[in-house]
């Protein structure tokens, strides 16, 4: 039963993998999310070669990270 | 769809900011309170005696705290501080309800926190690994963990699942999943007996940490490092990879914690590939994250402290992981399972990559918030000692584990590898105070340093800015996709449960009662019953295994492995994760009670180097005076291997020594060697002058053997040591290595001194004494001993041990004279304080002539005795 189980999970990944393999559109869509995050902080995100324009926040300012 | 018509979420609003800092300061508590009890644990393995007698705070009791206190007074509410922080801004909407948070701050602190901690200091727990609060703490528990789904899951539910960015599927997963793993460990083992509880056990076990901690601290990681570096994450959808593999894969990987047991070997299996496939997962989760950090360059794991706390757990969930696979497979677990490195692998996650994770986020989070103060001074203080703190800790408790792991395969007694720990143990303590100081600093940096402008964060989320618009096709098939592959990690979580908690549990079932032998009575008395509540609530298990497994090494030192169906009444199973002491799965017939209750008032009575607590409050004042909470606690230590006793009393025998041999003659006799393992294992009850005297010895019933003024032959001394002595607590020590048994009965041996009456003290000339002592000897003494002193007597019978035989054992002056005045308890030998000195000393002449020296010097203690004897003379 585990190597069924442990097939199947390899299989849906492996299905993943090659869908994002085949597929431009899948592939920069499912990279969106990490791009959205960041402009959800107010950080400019560089998706598809371009760089979305938004305000830098306060918290994202480098005050936190000077030593 | 346009920022405009999205309003601000509540990410900063002022009550949320309440919210965060309220379990911020709850964390703190909680790690500082947690992390004393583990410092207390930690001394107690050395110092057994420090801050003992009583229950509330005995070792057991303290154990449990430290660990549930770090689960759900730390990491709880470190984690829920960074959802109240993280969730808006990756959903861009409010949490469910401020009201509602506010409940589970109390229930979760006040009710299960502080209740579970002060229930399990009054004894009131369940002896099951990460569930240790008792049901109806636990119950709360459940309830909060639901109230976490409505508060954090339903967010999510509108983002769209194309959208949501790999720590949001993190979080949703863990809540979910927590929430329908947590009854799982905690209740079904009160339901299914030994083994088939434990299949169940083992999964909590690791869901505790695969699915509550890992995904949190992962969801810490991917938020912090594009927050910190201002760039993406490497590959989301590697990132998506490694989360489904996490919440398909994990839940399988529960019964690795009970390799080499009774459950159902498949089971066993299954588990061990599900753990390397976890670790190929790990390796996927982790380069994807240092690579995130990796493309930004600019020095930002050097400039960002919680940056560099996120790095370091990163660094070590790597480490952490690939270790808990390879701790897995079979051939190395027979090993090192039960050992430190165990716990140094437990500390290595929680601490190094768990803690370290949350740390990281809750820094970073009390960077943004307005109007409080932080310290990054006293922070990166707190890093490097952590940092050195952990490493030191896990180089010691791994090497302690590699010692216990060399010498548990050896043929040497179990007290060998708790003596050679002690070095090890005490540097762990050293090692946590690091880590306490480290954490009193991480705690300091939050209300040091320069406070920030109330303003600060006002406008840390941005609403939502204009999407890009994308295919919608495409998103309807990845929505679907994940989706279906999210319900696939529901399903395969009921997999694991049928695959490695149902099923095992029916084939045991069916294993159970096919192997049950015949006319094998089971079921404890209401005294036993009471005795296994008191050895659960007390944290026994966590010491004591009561499971031999099949391993050559556990099968010669405690005999047949543990069948399922000897498991069959524990409610819920003891197996335990962890040896400290020996097993006792087999401790039925080993011990008398008054040994184990000497042993439980004080075991340094009887082992002399034990670190096991004592246990005073079981006590009157005295080992002679339990009360009957300690007889059923050791009622309770007899029923453990009694029902394999009965079925197999050949190989149980065949391990008591009750077959052995006389070493070959010849060796050199090495009484320093005897004495050294003399002071070791024997001087507890017979004292460092073999008297027996010492307050351990005392308590025995019969007393502890008096080696000086009485001289056994070598035979005698040798039989006592393989096989122990019958109706006495004298146990066997065939466990010794041949050249130490050779040296201690030498030793014994050498011991006597039982010199010739000197005619200076002498009341009358011999032949009248020997007159005198006849009469003295046939009036009183002749109805046990028998008419020659062969001790045959008609009353012989009577009693568990037999009366001595005077052929054998001579007697000292000295000896006599004290036994006859004050008899010898808990034997049939009374008191006889009316004989007069005159007649004492009569008698023993009289007794000291039936005395026939061995006629061969061949055997082991001989040459020792003899020329002892010789000496005396």
């Amino acid at each position: 039963m585990i190597a069924w189980i442990v097939g199947i999970i390899t299989v849906i990944l492996l299905l993943f993998i090659f869908w994002r393999r085949s597929s431009r559109t899948f592939r920069d869509r499912v990279e969106e999310p990490k791009y959205l995050f960041l402009e959800s902080l107010g950080i400019p995100a560089p998706r598809n070669g371009k760089r979305a324009k938004s305000k830098s926040p306060e918290e994202n300012k480098d005050e936190f990270t000077q030593s | 769809m346009t920022a405009d018509s999205i309003p601000l979420p509540e990410a900063q609003s002022p009550a949320l900011q309440k919210l965060i800092r309220a379990h911020t300061y709850a964390a703190f508590a909680g790690l500082l309170l947690a992390s004393l009890f583990g410092i207390l644990v930690s001394i107690k393995f050395y110092a057994p005696a420090f801050l003992g007698g009583h229950g509330w705070d005995t070792w057991g009791r303290l154990r449990y705290d430290h660990t549930q206190g770090i689960l759900y007074a730390w990491l709880g509410n470190a984690f829920i501080a960074f959802l109240y922080y993280a969730v808006p801004i990756l959903t861009r909407r409010g949490i469910t309800s401020v009201r509602l948070g506010w409940i589970m701050f109390w229930v979760w602190n006040v009710v299960a926190v502080l209740g579970g901690w002060s229930l399990v200091l009054a004894g009131v727990s369940q002896p099951l690994e990460w569930a240790e609060f008792p049901l109806p703490i636990a119950a709360v528990i459940e309830i909060s963990l639901i109230l976490l789904i409505l508060q954090f899951a339903l967010p999510f539910w509108k983002c769209g699942a194309t959208r949501l960015y790999v720590a949001g599927w993190y979080i949703l997963g863990s809540v979910i999943f927590t929430a329908l793993a947590y009854p799982i460990g905690n209740l079904i083992p009160h339901f299914l007996p030994g083994a088939m509880g434990a299949a169940f056990s083992g999964l909590w076990i690791h869901d505790a940490v695969g699915i509550f901690v890992t995904p949190l601290a992962t969801a810490i990681a991917y938020f912090v490092i594009p927050a910190v570096t201002r760039r993406p994450i490497f590959s989301h959808f590697y990132s998506m990879i490694g989360f489904w593999l996490l919440f398909l894969v994990y839940p399988l990987n529960g019964i690795h914690h009970y390799i080499y047991s009774s459950i159902p070997m498949a089971a066993q299996h299954a588990s061990e590939v599900a753990s390397i496939y976890q670790g190929i997962d790990v390796i996927i989760v982790v380069v994807n994250l240092l690579l995130s950090i990796g493309i930004a360059t600019d020095g930002a794991v050097a400039r960002d402290i919680p940056l560099r706390y996120i790095w370091t757990s990163v660094v070590i969930y790597l480490v952490v992981s690939i270790q808990g696979s390879i701790q897995a497979i079979m051939a190395f677990n027979r090993y090192i399972h039960f050992t430190d490195w165990v716990i140094g692998h437990s500390h290595l996650a929680m601490i190094g990559f768990a803690s370290f994770a949350a740390m990281g986020g809750m820094a970073h989070i009390w960077q943004r918030m307005p109007g409080v103060r932080s310290s990054r001074r006293l922070l990166a203080w707190s890093y490097w000692l952590t940092v050195i703190g952990l490493g030191l800790m896990v180089v010691d408790l791994t090497s302690a584990g590699l010692v216990q792991a060399n010498l548990w395969q050896q043929h040497i007694p179990w007290i060998n590898s708790v003596r050679a720990s002690r070095t090890y143990w005490i540097v762990r303590s050293s090692t946590g105070f690091l880590l306490l100081a480290g954490f009193i600093t991480f705690g300091a940096s939050f209300f040091a340093g320069e406070r920030h402008p109330a303003e600060a964060a006002a406008a840390a989320v941005s609403p939502e800015l204009e999407h890009a618009r994308g295919n919608p096709r495409m998103d309807h098939w990845i929505t679907t996709a994940y989706g279906a592959t999210f319900g696939a990690g529901l399903l395969f979580f009921f997999i694991s449960f049928a695959a490695l908690g149902v099923l095992p549990a029916l084939r045991l079932h069916e294993i159970i009662a096919r192997t049950t032998p015949p006319d094998v009575h089971l079921v404890l008395t209401p005294a036993e019953k009471r005795g296994q509540q008191i050895y659960a609530r007390n944290g026994c298990a966590y010491c004591h295994t009561e499971q031999v497994r099949f391993t050559p090494a556990d099968e010669w030192r405690f005999g047949p492995p543990t069948q399922a169906w000897e498991t069959d009444d524990e409610f819920p199973q003891m197996w335990g994760t962890r040896r400290i002491g020996p097993d006792l799965a087999r401790e039925s017939g080993r011990r008398t009670e008054d040994w184990q209750l000497v042993h439980l008032y004080n075991p340094r009575f009887t082992v002399p180097d034990s670190m096991m607590p004592s246990f005073l409050w079981l006590f009157r004042g005295g080992p002679g005076k339990p009360t009957e909470a300690a007889r059923d606690l050791v009622a309770y230590l007899n029923t453990l291997g009694r029902a394999a006793r009965k079925a197999e009393p050949q190989a149980q025998a065949q391990l008591a020594g009750a077959v052995y041999e006389f070493p070959e003659c010849g060796g050199t006799s090495d009484l320093g060697a005897g004495k050294k393992v003399f002071t070791h294992n024997c001087a507890g009850c017979h004292g460092a002058d073999g008297r027996g005297r010492t307050e351990g010895g005392r308590a025995l019933r019969p007393v502890a053997f008096d080696l000086a003024d009485f001289r056994l032959p070598p035979e005698r001394i040798w039989r006592a040591l393989m096989q122990g002595v019958p109706g006495t607590a004298m146990p066997t020590w065939n466990k010794l290595p041949e050249s130490q048994l050779r040296a201690v009965a030498d030793y014994v041996g050498s011991l006597a001194k039982t010199p010739p009456l000197q005619r200076k003290d002498a009341w009358a000339s011999k032949s009248t004494l020997m007159l005198g002592g006849q009469r003295v000897f046939d009036t009183h003494c002749t109805r046990c001993h028998g008419d020659n002193g062969a001790g045959d007597g008609p009353d012989a019978g009577k009693y568990k041990r037999p009366p001595a035989n005077f052929h054998q054992i001579q007697v000292s002056f000295v000896g006599a004279s004290y036994v006859i005045r004050n008899g010898v308890p808990g034997s049939g030998m009374p008191a006889w304080p009316l004989l007069t000195p005159a007649e004492i000393q009569a008698v023993t002449v009289y007794i000291r002539s039936f005395y026939q020296p061995p006629a061969s010097p061949c055997p082991p203690g001989a040459s020792a005795a003899a020329q002892a004897q010789k000496e005396a003379q």
